[in-house]
């Protein structure tokens, strides 16, 4: 296949009801807001204080995307130095990250070099990456314009999205964006490795769907 | 025959005279017709030999047996632009016929060219078809009016759709005999095939061919005639020897002469597999000369000279067949046989053998900690620390007792320094990573770990099989735990947490290795030490305790200086934090020291993030719950949990000793510094999510006493970690075994054969290929088994990996023949033969080989007087491209000693008929 470690899509036993399982994780430094865009994504509630998260916790949310349901197991982690050792224990096996820096806070931007190489050291080198800017509605207190963080994230090869938990800017679209590439590197490791298609629902092409175009980013 | 009557009486029925011809006839047109419409895309002539055809069968009952009609094509689209306008009279067999680039397939059968038909190496065609008996057939076209039945079929379809020519099978299929039809509008071409097994000496040499095919052209011919030849000649088998070698094992050695094992060695790097190749092993080299499309007048041919002799040839074809079985790869297979058996290790090795129930208990462990000639043993590394501590008690198995302590000896060096030096070299995990750029999760490099896993497979192969795999494995095991129990620290594993990127089995060891350093720093840390010894921490104790209790109780003992002090003295502190202050107060905040977090290794990882999906998501609720209802069991509410809340409260406490008078805001500055926020006078307040009432780490604050990391409870466990590391490997079965080492051996596998490439200079020829199947083992390596899917596939990538592999072992073993062949380091350079062999297994293991080059002078000065005995087949084809209105005419003639199969094509009009 072709970036390491075949996609966890195989069904919990006890759930049978849905097609495909993806685990992602959100990271990021302590307070960027990882809990509320969780809570916002999965819950669509917003409280302007979450309790800081201890060590780790998750959320599962199903979603359809090309008919197929896709249920999302979505570890929130605490950013504090302290509890890295534990955190990074659950990289392993994750398909996707969601990398949170606060665009009012210039040291959790600075900070995204570092998470990336945590992701590099602790993941599979197949899991997809996107760098989330968080807090794009406190524009009074903007120190990291939207410029810097594109090209940061050009910089490391992934793509870019601004967001709002509070005003519920861009949350779904940084998921479903997500979700959609983990199903194109899967097609695309079904596609280089011919043992895999036709092996039933598992070989299935995700993307057999035209999709739509990423058009998300929020320059606000 | 075309009289019979059916008298099965199907056909009687409707009272018609319908013969079987007749309806055989319309049977075959039907086929024909409709395998036309498949070939609609083969339009385009291919000028060289293709392995790929395509064929169609149909199959008819005939006279009450199976009749199959099949259709081949070469798949091959050849650039060679059919011209649009010779549509309607293009004939494909005309031009293969004539075809000189079509004169002479592949000289030898191989398993690539078994889809190629005879048919098509005869005549040069790649379309026709073939009416030939089914294979549940006994029964062959043996008899004349059988034949002519088919053959008039053929050729009444052949003029009616004259598109591919159409053959009989005729006698045994293993003695390729066919006669044939191919019809255009106004030309039969008629094939025939003729052996003759003692043929005339004439009819062995151009000059009687030539006569017999001048017999059969029409006397009008005036074309000239187009010469082939080809003469095969067989080298005498070469072999490379290259004995069984493996590590560390003499036993292999006696045969092989001193050498090439010795040569491989040096870079082996320590891994334990055999290298080697069968003794039966060896290449077949066939020299193919060929002359193509000369002129009769140009060459004498007979029994008394000839000029197709090597020195004279124009193109030379050197072709390899190689019967190679590598020691590698065929023990690799060995192991792949495991993958299913349940087996547990009792029942290979008996109960009772392991050291957990044989008596060696921690009062031993507390003598062998206490006596310092162990400590002096293990720094002078001297003398054989086994004797008088260990009876060894024996292990039932296949190995005996040199075998088995030179493989012991191999993977703790340590222990028995007796043996020859195989130490391990300091940093392992440094050397891991630049080692291993794949990722693959395996072990590191040289590691225990890695030794172990090519030790089980090695021994699984050549050592009593299962038999001897579980008692090396329990040896293994024992040694272990004497480490354990003596707290020796084991060599060959890198230190620190378990690294999740390896494999289980060196995470396990990694772990086993931590526990015994938390153990020993332990010791010196504290003078309880052996009394805590052994002792189980009860968990469930934990919440509630009276954490002040312990504290004032160790305190007592060991921080006498403080004895006279009253409580809340400062203790545990790390460090000040920055020129902070505690708030409202002068003094120094400080860091305290804190427990360190607890190593997992991937299977306890897994079981704790599936324990907590079962509790469902909100655990921050959940904290809610252990520090409300204290009764909850910490079973119930799974460790992961548990680690991080009381991780949390652990740091507290700490925090709380390091600083007696400070406030959760102080905790808050050092811990999670963006939660206090100061405003624009530089008044700070907690952030308003720390300041949620009765949120968890207010709560956990109140929870917390001042206890310094040292004198709490421990989050780890060393003892029962360590403890359950050994159970865990005792307890596994074969295949458990397996899949901790499958991975690492196949890595070894693939490092050690790179590195005998390595060492020969030839990588680059190889080079990707390696790295293919580094980059494939990483992806298996990271698969996720856990579903029947899953392991079943992974099961085959991993017997096509071993697949690959073994086809490169054979590669070099032909590179290894190669180079003797050619006479290599006299007559060639390095940089030639690695160019021609290159050429070699890129091409089917066929190159071309010019007299006037250096490989090819050399091959006609050492083997040019003894070829002419090793020829083995020359073949001959005459042709005559001879246009409307009669035709060309083909004939093959390959002479096999005595033997002449005659292979003829000849053309008529049949306008003039």
């Amino acid at each position: 296949m072709a970036g390491g470690g075949d996609p966890k899509w195989q069904k919990d036993a006890a759930d049978q009801n849905f097609d495909y399982m993806f685990k992602l994780l959100i990271i990021g430094n302590s307070s960027v807001g990882k809990t509320s865009f969780l809570f916002r994504y999965a819950d669509d509630s917003f409280t302007s204080a979450f309790v800081s998260t201890v060590g780790i916790d998750f959320k599962v949310k199903t979603v359809f995307r090309h008919d197929k349901r896709v249920k999302l197991q979505i570890w929130d982690t605490a950013g504090q130095e302290r509890y890295r050792t534990i955190t990074t224990a659950y990289y392993r096996g994750a398909m996707g990250f969601i990398l949170m820096y606060d665009v009012t806070n210039e040291e959790s931007f600075n900070s995204v070099q570092d998470w990336v190489t945590q992701i590099k050291t602790y993941s599979w080198d197949n899991a997809q990456v996107i760098l989330v800017g968080n807090k794009c509605d406190m524009e009074d207190q903007r120190v990291i314009s939207f410029e810097r963080g594109r090209q940061l994230a050009d910089q490391l090869g992934v793509e870019f999205f601004e967001t709002s938990a509070k005003e519920n800017v861009n949350v779904k679209a940084v998921f479903e964006r997500l979700v959609d590439i983990i199903c194109d590197k899967m097609s695309e490791s079904l596609d280089s490795d011919p043992t895999l298609v036709g092996a039933g629902q598992k070989g299935q092409r995700l993307t057999d769907q035209p999709q739509g175009t990423p058009n998300a980013n929020c320059n606000c | 025959m075309a009289e019979e009557i059916d008298d099965s009486g199907f056909y009687r029925q409707d009272f018609s005279t319908v013969s079987d011809w007749e309806v055989f006839n319309a049977q075959l047109g039907d086929v024909i017709q409709k395998l036309n419409a498949v070939e609609i895309d083969a339009t385009r002539g291919s000028d060289t030999y293709q392995l790929n055809y395509n064929v169609h069968t149909e199959t008819f009952l005939v006279h009450k047996t199976k009749i199959c009609v099949s259709f081949y094509y070469s798949t091959i689209l050849e650039q060679r632009e059919r011209n649009s306008k010779d549509d309607n009279t293009y004939n494909s067999m005309y031009y293969d016929l004539m075809n000189i680039s079509r004169t002479f397939g592949p000289p030898l059968k191989t398993s690539n060219c078994k889809c190629l038909h005879v048919i098509s190496s005869l005549f040069g065609l790649q379309r026709f078809v073939v009416i030939h008996p089914h294979q549940s057939n006994q029964k062959y076209i043996t008899n004349p009016s059988e034949l002519c039945f088919f053959l008039s079929a053929a050729t009444v379809v052949a003029s009616e759709y004259c598109t591919v020519p159409i053959f009989v099978q005729i006698y045994e299929p293993k003695l390729n005999i066919f006669l044939g039809v191919g019809m255009n509008a106004t030309l039969r071409t008629n094939f025939d095939i003729v052996v003759l097994k003692q043929s005339p000496v004439d009819c062995r040499y151009l000059s009687g061919l030539l006569q017999i095919f001048k017999e059969k052209l029409p006397f009008s011919n005036v074309q000239p005639i187009s010469l082939s030849v080809r003469n095969i000649y067989a080298l005498e088998t070469i072999r490379f020897r290259y004995p069984m070698n493996v590590l560390f094992l003499k036993r292999f050695d006696v045969n092989g002469k001193k050498g090439i094992g010795d040569k491989y060695k040096s870079w082996d790097g320590n891994i334990a597999l055999p290298c080697g190749y069968f003794p039966d092993s060896g290449t077949d080299v066939y020299l193919v000369y060929s002359w193509v499309g000369i002129s009769e007048i140009f060459a004498i041919d007979s029994p008394l000279h000839t000029d197709f002799v090597p020195s004279k040839a124009h193109i030379c074809n050197m072709y390899q067949t190689t019967n190679v079985d590598s020691y590698l790869t065929s023990c690799l297979r060995d192991f792949l046989k495991l993958d299913n058996s349940k087996e547990a290790l009792e029942t290979f090795v008996g109960r009772n053998v392991t050291d957990s129930s044989d008596g060696v208990n921690m009062v031993d462990a507390r003598y062998h900690l206490t006596n310092p000639q162990i400590r002096q043993i293990r720094s002078n590394n001297k003398l054989n620390i086994k004797e008088g501590y260990q009876s060894l008690k024996k292990i039932a198995g296949p190995l005996n007792e040199s075998e088995l302590k030179s493989f012991i000896a191999f993977m703790f060096p340590d222990l028995y320094p007796d043996n020859e030096n195989y130490s391990y070299i300091n940093d392992i995990a440094a050397r891991n990573i630049e080692g291993n750029p794949h990722r693959i999760k395996s072990s590191p490099f040289n590691s225990l770990s890695s030794r172990l896993s090519c030790v089980l497979v090695t021994c699984n192969a050549h050592f009593g099989g299962k038999n001897g795999l579980a008692q090396l494995w329990i040896a293994f095991i024992r040694e272990l735990r004497f480490i354990w129990n003596c707290r020796l620290s084991i060599q060959g594993i890198s230190g620190g947490f378990p690294d999740t990127r390896t494999c289980l089995l060196n995470q396990k060891l990694q772990m086993l290795n931590y526990c015994i350093e938390r153990s020993k720093c332990r010791k010196y840390e504290s003078k309880k030490y052996l009394s805590d010894i052994g002792s189980n921490i009860d968990l469930e104790g934990l919440v509630g305790t009276n954490f002040k209790e312990v504290s004032d109780e160790t305190g007592n003992e060991t921080e006498d200086e403080f004895f006279d002090c009253t409580e809340y003295v400062p203790e545990g502190r790390a460090m000040r934090l920055g020129d902070e202050n505690i708030l409202d107060s002068d003094e120094p905040l400080y860091i305290p020291i804190t427990q360190d977090p607890v190593p997992k290794t991937d299977d306890e990882l897994q079981a704790d993030s599936e324990a907590m999906l079962k509790l469902g998501s909100g655990r921050n609720e959940l904290l809610k719950h252990i520090f409300s209802h204290s009764h909850f069991t910490l079973n119930q509410i799974g460790f992961n949990i548990q680690m991080m809340s009381f991780s949390l409260l652990s740091d507290m406490e700490a925090f709380k000793a390091a600083n007696p008078k400070g406030k959760m805001e102080d905790f808050i500055r050092w811990y999670s510094p963006k939660d206090w926020e100061k405003d624009e006078f530089g008044v700070g307040q907690l952030s308003a999510r720390m300041r949620i009432p009765d949120n968890t780490w207010q709560r956990v604050w109140k929870q917390a006493q001042p206890v310094a990391a040292n004198k709490q409870k421990r989050l780890f466990d060393e003892t029962t970690e360590a403890l359950k590391v050994l159970s865990y490997l005792e307890t596994r079965n074969i295949a458990e075994i397996y899949d901790m080492v499958i991975i690492t051996a196949l890595h070894a596998a693939i490092i050690k054969f790179k590195g005998i490439l390595e060492t020969e200079k030839i990588l680059d020829l190889f080079e990707y290929k390696i790295e293919a199947l580094l980059n494939d083992l990483c992806h298996i390596s990271r698969a996720d088994n856990t579903e029947v899917f899953d392991i079943q596939q992974t099961k085959s990538k991993i017997e096509g990996l071993i697949k690959r592999l073994e086809e490169y072992e054979v590669q070099f073993y032909q590179y290894k023949c190669f180079e003797q062949l050619t006479g290599y380091p006299d007559n060639i350079t390095f940089e030639e033969i690695k160019c021609k062999f290159k050429e070699m297994i890129e091409n089917q293991n066929s190159c071309s080989i010019n007299n006037a080059e250096d490989i090819g002078k050399h091959i006609i000065t050492s083997y040019g007087g003894e070829l002419h005995s090793n020829l083995v087949t020359k073949e001959y084809v005459l042709r005559v491209r001879a246009n409307e209105p009669t035709g060309p005419h083909f004939l093959r003639a390959v002479v096999t000693g005595e033997e002449v199969r005659l292979c003829g094509a000849f053309t008529e009009n049949t306008t003039l008929i």
